[in-house]
This record gives structure tokens, C-alpha cells and sequence, in this order.
């Protein structure tokens, strides 16, 4: 029987004001397993901690039991502690007698007493059966893939090509940018949009460790934190990369012609296209749905006139395989799509457009050349309304959130509306102005007081069309009346939502989401980049709404994060994983399903009498929960640090089987 | 085809000949209605303005009547259809209530039969071809303003009928009938005012106005309802409407079974054009309708 | 108009109403919707989404004092446009029932006439009795003088229009139509009327 030593925390009075210290204290000195004990104001401070490994040394104590405060609290302080005296750091159990004994009995001192010294007691029969445990140590690859090129994305891949690790940026659209690319101007500077962003696509695509991979997608990952094994589809662009130069008279020369997706359907692009002029990289794509050669068989313009003769119909999909150590994900947002908002006429009236497409009509280098155009006939509007909370703030369409940066927007669009077209006038229907950040509500004041925009609060009811305009009814509710407004455009603030396909990429990496598709942090206050996926990091709006400056120090976070985990050369894994007993194991396989972290994996064991499967712990992505050791029918599954034997010696003290 | 029939109140008065052509059409179209015996009022407004638990069992009364015979219902009036809705919808969610109503009436809801709208009935796509395959007087050159009315088609959750915005079953079997379904026509689910026309005349009258204004404006011929109350107040009411706002509109208001009537070649007379307030012969005698 | 006080004491009128129309008053958060929606607001003291507002403050003598309850046309567009899905349709009738059952004085004493002779005529027979509730009610509406000119066109205009078009039946009003089972609908108005 190894000599056991009880060490008992008065933790000030948090539980000596209950629990009869003194008198726990005697029972364990007179405890026939015990071989020594004592009692200590604060066990976790210095002086309690060396009493604790004077005790090792001077009493020969192979086993440890601390009754104090919860595990959570201190087990890994005193797992180092006894480690310095020379004893495996897992031959030591926590008897919490504060939080499940002196903080939820307060009233109760004699019982609570008797429950502390059982506690004490069953933690003295586990600890005597604990064996000591090692920590494995894995190799790690000290590179990064990003799947997103939108600007948290642009952001880490700088940040940590910068640190000096070799980084992958995985973008499924033909350039990077993101949704940054299709805006004109950003609040509350005024900044133009593709003049901040465009310097940092061109730093991405000239930074020797970042290897940028376009119109690819994300097929398979498979493995775990420090090595993960990724494929990627790179999509066939029918054009020669090495060989085009971006000269563009391709799609000059194209005759497809088709709605633009980055102008949101009022624009237009050919079928061999760069989403806009500043795409990085510069290098087209032949969209194979709608080109005439794919579909018919004839045409190749393209082909005719390229000079650097870079066009490629014979093009194929490439898989690429990767390994990397960790993943970053920032794959940005979709916006909700109002046309389930009959009595908008979003979709029947021409001149009814979201905020994003307002963008485009506004931006210089959009469809119209920045003149805001009536969609309809192409008049100059003269009287523009917009409405806020279309599609956020509604539990009628299942998005009860706020978007965050609508009345931002909102407001620049008042401004930016007013300087394109002076003799215009802009009507703001909101419920609620959220204006956080820095210089926002002054923002907000500057677009009414400078730019004359009139803000009427109230949630417009329906839009109907009279003689070529748009009539809104609403009711002002800071007056109490029904209002009527005859307006030439109308722009709904569209709310955000995940993208479409958020929840298929999630499943993919094994990262959780919540009911509207964002990814899960770690903690929301305090783990805003990472998730519970070890090794697979979030940055920006994938993980929830917010503006440009939160999404940029996003991506940083999550860069700093990465470079914290590439800081040393190998992991540390907890031992305190479960194990297959091979002998045992009749290769069910039942706790491989079971398993909620992908953490068992089958293994052919080659014996004399043929093949076998057994079932095989990663011990690095095993997080030690216990369902495999549950589920096996024939009890070849044992969780380290929680066998059988220790835990049935625990319950016997308990249920009061032994005393 | 069999259905129960539950007429409603208004439809042995003044709302007649829409009792006349749904009876008519449906002959016409082989739909046999079978009229629910002894059936009871089923509330309207007035019930659930003064009590939930009255509101609910009037039209249980019918709905288990209907239950009984086995059969779906047939409903020409939007407030009894939604009522009978209405009724439907709580009991299967609200225990106690269904308790209540059970225990008061001494008989067992099974919920059996479908509670269709008429206008659902013959929207649905089999009705739908067999109208399109009898029109002989396609309404050519009508232009119809398909006017739903409010309770038809709201709340969402609980008539299922549609989409309560925009809905377009009307004016597709407009367009089923030869005839041109103005397009457009903002006021196409907006309230007449319904019960107020007794109780406070001038706000139907500015309510009606605004229908019928918009109507005009559309370049719409007439007006189609499904809805007795809808009718009264836009046909009996039209002329002191006009006087009131100093308007001319002069708009028949049709029951969308007559319009149906119609283009089948049944006579006018046959299907009560006779009896409306604003007379629509003119009107289809210059269409060569009539 | 006095302030209003608010006060603790008050709040139970929101449990009440709560209570009568099942849903919850304090999850609106006055975005105007309803208001905007509503075809006769402009006919009302107070716009539905002001009532609302009233309720939570627990105003209860404003609320049913006010003619929005009785102008209100039950076509329930607000329920249909509300964000936060409150059935305000229902909370009206809410309003209306309590009115009715305090027997409190309405600003629009004709709707709730309207409501109880229409109820007495299926009570009665089983089936509204259109001719005979028209009558009665517009010997109860009063405001003789006011409503000459309503009496006027139904005497002169509708109601011989009705009459020889034979959408209406005269003689209903002395044999009005019952059906078989009028005593059971009978006694549920009267079971009914003792759980008020």
C-alpha cells in the first residue's frame, strides 16, 4: 500500500466557517490508509505549496490528496507542485470540499463536516490505486491555411507570413477581396474602400510566404491540431495562370453576356470575366455554365484574340494535397434576401434594391459609373428612401439579431447619396440608431445635421407602386400619425446572415455553429477567435456580425493565436486519454460512432490467425469525456486517471460499502 | 366531387346571389354540395369581441357536423372561413379548450375534414382545368381588379391560405377565364371595413374610396370579391361613396362565382347580376359578355 | 392631458391582458409596424402600437376609455406585420372583452350594441336574422337626430333595393328563421355567460 499524505486548505474561512477543519483533521490522522496529514490556511500559496512538498520528502508519501477548493481551480498548481518534489504529477486527487461542501451548505456545519471527511476518504481509496501517467509529445507542422481572402483573411495571412510561416490562402472566388471589393466608400471615414484594401491584396500576392490559392474550394481535412491533412480543389479557370497577363481583351471581346454576381444583378459580366478591374490575381476565368464553347460547341473568341495565347479549354480541375499544423477560418457572410417581404415588392418593383446593391450603383467602378441610376428608367432619383431592419430584429424570418453595421451604413449611403446627387433628399425609417464604435454617432448626427438626411422612426408597413413611383406607409411613432411618402428609390437595409453553405464547411472541420449558422467561439467573452476544434481558429464575420475594424483585429487575433501554438516544436498532449485494451477489444467499433471528437480510429492488428480490427485512441484529439468507456460492450475501454478501479473505490466510501 | 356546403348567415340575404351562382357553378361543374343541416351562425366579428369560448364553439358546432357527414368544407364567406380556422387552430393546441367546447356541445371534434375557402376549392389545380376546359365565354377584354379582402388571407399561421401579401390564386382564375387580372392593385388584401359600415359609416366610406380610387387608377373595368361583407360595402356602398368624396367610379362589383358563371355560359339572371347596386349589364353587354 | 404616474400597482392590468389574450405585451418593442399597417388609425385616439405602450405602463381606464378597441376593424393586418409576432388582433379582442364584461362605458357605444344585438339574434334563433338585427339595432344605436340621414337611405334607398331585388325578406322580421336545435345553442350562451 503506497503511504498516503492528506493536506486540508482552511481557505480562510471560505471553508473553515463550515467545516470543523480541526476536526476532519483528526479523523484522517487516525485513518488507517493515511499516512500523514496536516492542515494549512491557504494550501495553494507558497508556504502551503512547500509544506506540501516537505511533507513528500520527509514522510516518504507516494500519493497526495489536497482537500480544498475545486479541481477546476487548482489541480494543475498543485499537479507542478508535487512534480517538484519528484512525485508523477497524477498520484494526487482533489477533494473539493468548497464548492460542493462548505459554499452549499453554509447552514448546515455538523453535516457538512461529516460530508467533508467522506469526501476526504473516498479521495484517499482513489488515490491509492492511481498510477502514474506520461504526457506524449507530438510533432507539429508549422503551416497555415486560411480558408476565406476576404479582409480578416487578407489580414492573418499577413500576419503570419509575416511572423515567417509559410501560409495558404484559400479564396473560391476568382480574386480576393471580399465583400470590402464591392463597397465604395467605409464609415465613418469615408475612406474609399478599394483603395485601403487593394495595397493589402497586392502585399498578399507578392509575399513569398504566402502561396495564394484562387477559385479553389476546401474538399477534405482530415487530422488533427499540428497536423492536419487538407485537400483542396483547385477549379479549372480554362486559363493558362503562368501565361496570362491580365491584358483583359478577352472578355472585352467575349459576346456572352450575363448578370454580374459581385454587382448583385445590375451589372453586367461576359462569360470569361474578372470579377472587377483591381482582382488579385489579374488572371480571368471562364464561367463553364454559361460560355458558348462549353455549351455549344462553337465561338472561342477568347481563344482568337488572346495574345498571350493563355487560353486553355482543356483545362481540368487539380486536387491539391497539404499539410498543415493549423487552420484559420474567415469565410465571411451572405445578406438576407428580402424577397420573402411580399409588401416590399422586393423582386416585382425594379426600383426596390437592397443596401448592397446601392453599393454597387454608387461606387465608381460599378455598373453605372457611380451615377445612382433608377434601375427602372434610369432617372436620377430625386426622393430615396431607406429602411432599416429588413430581415434583422424580425422573428418572423427567424433572424431575431441585430446586424450591427446597418444604421451605419445606412447613414453613409444618406451622405454619399447627397454628394453624388445634390438636389436629392434621403428619408431614414428606423425603429432604433446603433452607432458604437469610434466617431459613430457623430457619424450618424453629421448625415442628418450636414446632409440633411430626415430620420422618421418607424418600421415601414408596406411599399406599393402609383404612376411610375414608390408609395411607403408608415406610421412616425415619435408623433403618433400615419404617414404617407412618395419616394423614386427605395433601399432596404438587408440584414446579415451566415452564408449559405456555412453549416456544410463547419461540418467539414468538425467546428460546432450556432441556430443561424455562426461559427461557435471557444467562450464569447473570453476565446472570441477560437473553437473547441483544436488547432481551428475563426476570424470575422463567419463568426458574427461586426465592422471592418473587429474583423481586421480578428484576423490578427487569430494569426497571434497560431503563431502562439508554432511557437514550440512539438505538442504536449494530456494523458489523461482513454485507452483500447486489444485483448479485450472485439473491434464493434460502437465507440468510434460514439465518440464526439473523431478521436478512435480502426486498427488491423496482424495476428497468427488472420487480421483483426480493433479500435485505436488518437491521444491527441482525445479530450478524455468517457462516452467510449461507456459505450464498449465488453469493457475494453479505460479512461487514464479514471479506471474502474480507482472510481469503484470512490463510490464504496461513498455509498458507505467501506468505511 | 362532394363537399359540405356551410353557407353562411349573409348568404340567404343580402349576400343571395353569391348563394345562387356558387349553387349554380358548381352544378355546372359537377361539385356536389351537400348543405350542413341545421347549421348555426358562426360567430363573425361580434363572438370574439365578447368571448373567446363562444367564438370557438359556434363554429365547432359545424365543423363537427361536417366531421359527421365525412366530408370537406365548402365556405363562401372569408370571416366564417376564418373563424372555422380560428377554431381549428386553438383547439388542437389548447387542451382546456377543446375540454370546454366538447363538453358544451356533448360531441367529439375529430378534425377530419379539410376547411376550405371556395375560392381554395377552385384554385386547386384539378378544379382548375376542369373550369379552363368548360369556358365557352371567355371574359375577353375584362379587366378585373382581383380584390381578396383582409380575412381571407390573414393571420398566415392560422388560414394557411396562401401568401397574405401578394396572394395570386384570384387572379390566375381571372386569367383561367379569358378575362385581364389588373395588375398591381395595392389595395388587393387591404380591409373594407367590414362590420364598421353599421356602426361607423364614414370610415368604410373613406376605406372603400381608397379601394375603389386605386382600382380606377389600375384601369381596372371592376372589382371581384370573395367576400360578402367585402361586396355590401364596395356595391351598396359605391354611390355614397361617390357622393361623399365627389367621385365617379362607377364599378360593378362581381362574386367570383359569377364571373366563373359567366364564362361558363350560364345566364346572368341565373347567377343574381340583377340584384347588385352598381349594375353591371352595361358593362358586359359592351364586352358582349352578357 | 395630466401626466401619468407610473406606479407598481398599476401592473396588473398587463397580467390581465395577458392572461385574456395569451400573449405576451412586453415583447413589443414599438417599431411602429402595426400602426403603420392599421387602415383606421387615423380614425383612433391612440394608434394600436400607442395602446400597447399604455398597457405596459398598466393605464388601464386610458386603454378602454380610448375608441382604438371599438374602431378597430378586426382585419387583423397587425398581427400578420408584426416582427416580434405578437397576435395584437387578439390582444384587441382582449381589450374588448374586459370592456365588456366591466360593462364599461365605450367611446363608440355603437360597436359593442352592434355586438350584443347580433349575439342576441343567434342566441335566439340560431342565425343572424339580418333584417331583425338592423332593426333592433338601429332602434338601440339612439343618436336619432345624428344618424337621420343613415336612417334615411336604409329606409328609402337599401332597404327597398333589398327588399325588391329579394335578397331581403320582410316578413322575417315578425318570422324569423330558427333552426332545430336553437335551445342547444340556446344554453350555450347561457353556460357561457355564467363563467363570465
Amino acid at each position: 500500500m503506497p503511504r498516503v499524505g492528506v493536506f486540508i486548505c482552511h481557505c480562510g474561512t471560505n471553508i473553515e466557517g463550515v467545516v470543523d477543519v480541526e476536526k476532519a483533521l483528526d479523523e484522517m490522522k487516525n485513518y488507517p490508509s493515511v499516512s500523514y496529514a496536516t492542515d494549512y490556511k491557504y494550501m495553494c500559496s507558497e508556504p502551503g505549496q512547500n509544506k506540501v512538498k516537505d511533507a513528500i520528502g520527509k514522510n516518504r508519501l507516494a500519493r497526495v490528496v489536497v482537500a480544498c477548493c475545486s479541481p477546476r481551480m487548482h489541480e494543475n498548481t498543485f499537479r507542478r507542485c508535487i512534480e517538484e518534489a519528484d512525485l508523477n504529477p497524477y498520484l494526487i486527487e482533489i477533494a473539493n470540499i468548497r464548492e460542493h461542501c462548505s459554499w452549499v451548505h453554509p447552514d448546515n456545519k455538523e453535516e457538512a463536516t461529516k460530508k467533508a471527511i467522506e469526501l476526504i476518504k473516498a479521495s484517499v481509496a482513489k488515490v491509492i490505486k492511481n498510477e502514474p501517467l506520461f504526457p506524449r509529445y507530438v510533432p507539429l507542422t508549422k503551416r497555415v491555411l486560411i480558408i476565406g481572402g476576404g479582409i480578416a483573411g487578407i489580414q492573418s495571412a499577413l500576419d503570419t507570413a509575416s511572423a515567417g510561416y509559410e501560409t495558404i490562402l484559400l479564396e473560391r472566388e476568382p480574386s480576393i477581396g471580399g465583400r470590402m471589393a464591392q463597397l465604395d466608400k467605409t464609415f465613418p471615414t469615408l475612406d474609399c474602400s478599394a483603395c485601403i484594401l487593394t495595397p493589402k491584396m497586392v502585399d498578399i500576392a507578392q509575399n513569398k510566404n504566402i502561396k495564394l490559392l484562387t477559385y479553389s474550394e476546401l474538399e477534405e481535412v482530415s487530422g488533427f491540431i499540428g497536423n492536419f491533412n487538407v485537400k483542396i480543389r483547385k477549379k479549372a479557370r480554362y486559363v493558362n495562370e503562368e501565361k496570362c497577363t491580365g491584358c483583359g481583351v478577352c472578355y472585352t471581346k467575349c459576346p456572352k453576356k450575363l448578370a454580374s454576381e459581385f454587382d448583385l444583378g445590375i451589372g453586367i459580366r461576359k462569360a470569361i470575366y474578372v470579377p472587377f478591374p483591381q482582382a488579385v490575381p489579374n488572371i480571368p476565368v471562364i464561367d463553364k455554365e454559361n460560355c458558348i464553347y462549353f455549351i455549344k460547341g462553337k465561338c472561342k473568341v477568347c481563344e482568337k484574340f488572346c495574345p498571350a495565347n493563355a487560353i486553355d479549354f482543356e483545362q481540368e480541375d487539380v486536387l491539391i494535397e497539404e499539410k498543415v499544423g493549423a487552420i484559420i477560418v474567415a469565410t465571411g457572410f451572405d445578406t438576407f434576401d428580402p424577397t420573402v417581404f411580399q409588401e416590399y415588392g422586393y423582386g416585382r418593383y425594379k426600383d426596390v434594391i437592397t443596401s448592397l446593391q446601392f453599393e454597387r450603383l454608387i461606387n465608381a467602378s460599378g455598373p453605372t459609373g457611380g451615377e445612382v441610376k433608377r434601375p427602372s428608367d434610369g432617372k436620377h432619383p430625386k426622393r430615396v428612401a431607406f429602411i432599416q431592419c429588413v430581415g434583422s430584429r424580425d422573428d418572423t424570418v427567424g433572424r431575431p439579431y441585430c446586424s450591427k453595421v446597418c444604421c451605419m451604413y445606412t447613414a453613409k449611403h444618406t451622405i454619399l447619396l447627397k454628394e453624388h446627387e445634390p438636389d436629392s433628399k434621403s428619408y431614414v425609417f428606423y425603429i432604433d440608431i446603433r452607432a458604437p464604435g469610434k466617431g459613430y454617432e457623430e457619424f450618424v448626427r453629421r448625415a442628418q445635421e450636414e446632409y440633411g438626411a430626415t430620420y422618421i422612426r418607424g418600421k415601414v408597413a408596406k411599399i406599393y407602386e402609383r404612376g411610375g413611383k414608390l408609395v411607403l406607409k408608415a406610421e412616425d411613432t415619435l408623433i403618433g400619425k400615419q404617414v404617407e411618402i412618395e419616394v423614386d428609390l427605395v433601399v432596404l437595409a438587408v440584414g446579415i446572415e451566415p452564408k449559405k453553405d456555412a453549416k456544410d464547411l463547419a461540418r467539414k472541420l468538425n467546428i460546432s455553429y450556432d441556430t443561424y449558422g455562426f461559427y461557435n467561439e471557444a467562450h464569447p467573452k473570453l476565446r472570441p477567435v477560437e473553437t473547441l476544434t483544436d488547432g481551428i481558429y475563426l476570424a470575422g464575420v463567419c463568426q458574427g456580425v461586426k465592422d471592418i475594424p473587429d474583423a481586421v483585429a480578428q484576423g490578427s487575433a487569430a494569426a497571434a493565436k497560431v503563431c502562439g501554438l508554432f511557437s514550440s516544436d512539438e505538442l504536449i498532449t494530456d494523458p489523461l486519454t482513454s485507452v483500447v485494451d486489444k485483448d479485450l477489444c472485439v473491434g464493434c467499433c460502437a465507440c468510434i460512432s460514439a465518440c464526439p471528437f473523431n478521436a478512435i480510429e480502426e486498427e488491423v492488428l496482424e495476428e497468427r490467425t488472420g487480421e483483426r480490427i480493433v479500435a485505436k485512441v488518437n491521444e491527441t484529439l482525445c479530450k478524455g469525456c468517457g462516452v467510449c468507456v461507456a459505450t464498449c460492450p465488453s469493457k475494453a475501454v479505460s479512461l487514464k486517471g479514471w479506471t474502474d478501479e480507482q472510481v469503484l473505490r470512490e463510490v464504496e466510501i461513498l455509498v458507505g460499502s467501506r468505511k | 366531387m362532394k363537399l359540405a356546403y356551410y353557407p353562411g348567415c349573409s348568404l340567404e340575404g343580402t349576400a343571395k346571389e353569391y348563394n345562387l351562382s356558387t349553387k349554380a357553378v358548381c352544378k355546372a361543374l359537377g361539385i356536389e354540395l351537400i348543405e350542413l343541416p341545421d347549421w348555426n351562425c358562426c360567430g363573425a366579428t361580434s363572438a370574439h369581441a365578447t368571448n373567446h369560448l363562444l367564438s370557438i364553439v359556434l363554429p365547432t358546432r359545424n365543423l363537427i357536423k361536417a366531421n359527421e357527414l365525412g366530408l370537406d368544407l365548402a365556405i363562401p364567406c372569408s370571416a366564417c372561413f376564418n373563424r372555422m380556422k380560428t377554431s381549428d387552430y386553438y383547439i388542437k393546441r389548447d387542451k382546456k379548450i377543446k375540454e370546454e367546447v366538447e363538453k358544451l356541445l356533448g360531441r367529439k371534434y375529430t378534425a377530419n375534414s379539410k376547411i376550405n375557402h371556395l375560392l381554395g376549392i377552385f384554385a386547386e389545380d384539378k378544379i382548375n382545368a376542369i373550369i379552363a376546359s368548360k369556358v365557352v365565354k371567355p371574359l375577353q377584354g375584362l379587366k378585373v381588379a382581383p380584390y381578396y379582402g383582409c380575412l381571407l388571407v390573414k393571420p398566415p399561421k392560422i388560414v394557411e391560405f396562401e401568401n397574405a401579401e401578394n396572394p395570386q390564386s384570384l387572379d390566375n382564375l381571372i386569367i383561367t377565364l379569358g378575362g385581364e387580372a389588373v395588375s398591381d392593385f395595392a389595395y388587393k388584401t387591404e380591409c373594407c371595413g367590414a362590420s364598421l359600415t353599421l356602426t361607423r359609416e364614414e370610415i368604410v366610406l373613406g376605406l372603400v374610396n381608397k379601394i375603389l380610387k386605386d382600382a380606377q387608377l389600375r384601369g381596372a373595368d371592376c372589382l371581384v370579391t370573395i367576400c360578402p361583407f367585402c361586396h355590401f360595402n364596395l356595391d351598396a356602398k359605391q354611390k355614397d361613396v361617390e357622393r361623399k368624396f365627389k367621385a365617379n367610379y362607377n364599378l360593378p362589383v362581381f362574386y367570383f362565382t359569377q364571373l366563373i358563371g359567366l364564362a361558363l355560359g350560364i345566364s346572368p339572371k341565373e347567377l343574381g347580376i340583377d340584384k347588385h347596386f352598381v349594375n353591371p349589364l352595361e358593362l358586359l353587354k359592351s364586352l358582349e359578355l352578357a | 392631458m395630466e401626466e401619468i404616474i407610473i406606479e407598481e400597482r398599476k401592473q396588473d392590468f398587463i397580467k390581465d391582458v395577458d392572461k385574456e389574450s395569451g400573449e405576451k405585451i412586453g415583447s413589443c418593442f414599438q417599431c411602429g409596424r402595426c400602426s403603420g399597417s392599421c387602415p383606421v388609425a387615423s380614425f383612433m385616439d391612440w394608434t394600436p402600437r400607442q395602446i400597447n405602450q399604455l398597457i405596459k405602463l398598466g393605464e388601464k381606464d386610458l386603454v378602454l376609455s380610448a375608441n382604438t378597441i371599438w374602431v378597430c376593424a378586426s382585419c387583423i393586418t397587425c398581427t400578420a406585420r408584426c416582427p416580434r409576432e405578437i397576435d395584437l388582433a387578439k390582444v384587441m379582442d382582449a381589450l374588448r372583452i374586459i370592456a365588456q364584461r366591466e360593462k364599461r362605458e365605450a367611446r363608440v357605444r355603437e360597436v359593442p350594441v352592434f355586438h350584443e344585438v347580433f349575439l342576441k339574434s343567434v342566441k335566439k334563433g340560431g342565425r343572424v336574422n339580418e333584417i331583425q338585427m338592423m332593426f333592433e339595432y338601429n332602434l338601440r344605436r339612439k343618436n336619432y337626430l345624428k344618424n337621420l340621414t343613415s336612417y334615411l337611405n336604409l329606409g328609402l334607398n337599401l332597404g327597398p333595393k333589398m327588399i325588391i331585388s329579394g335578397k331581403i325578406n320582410p316578413l322575417r322580421i315578425i318570422f324569423p328563421h330558427k333552426i332545430k336545435e336553437k335551445k342547444i345553442i340556446g344554453k350555450i350562451f347561457e353556460k357561457i355567460g355564467e363563467e363570465i
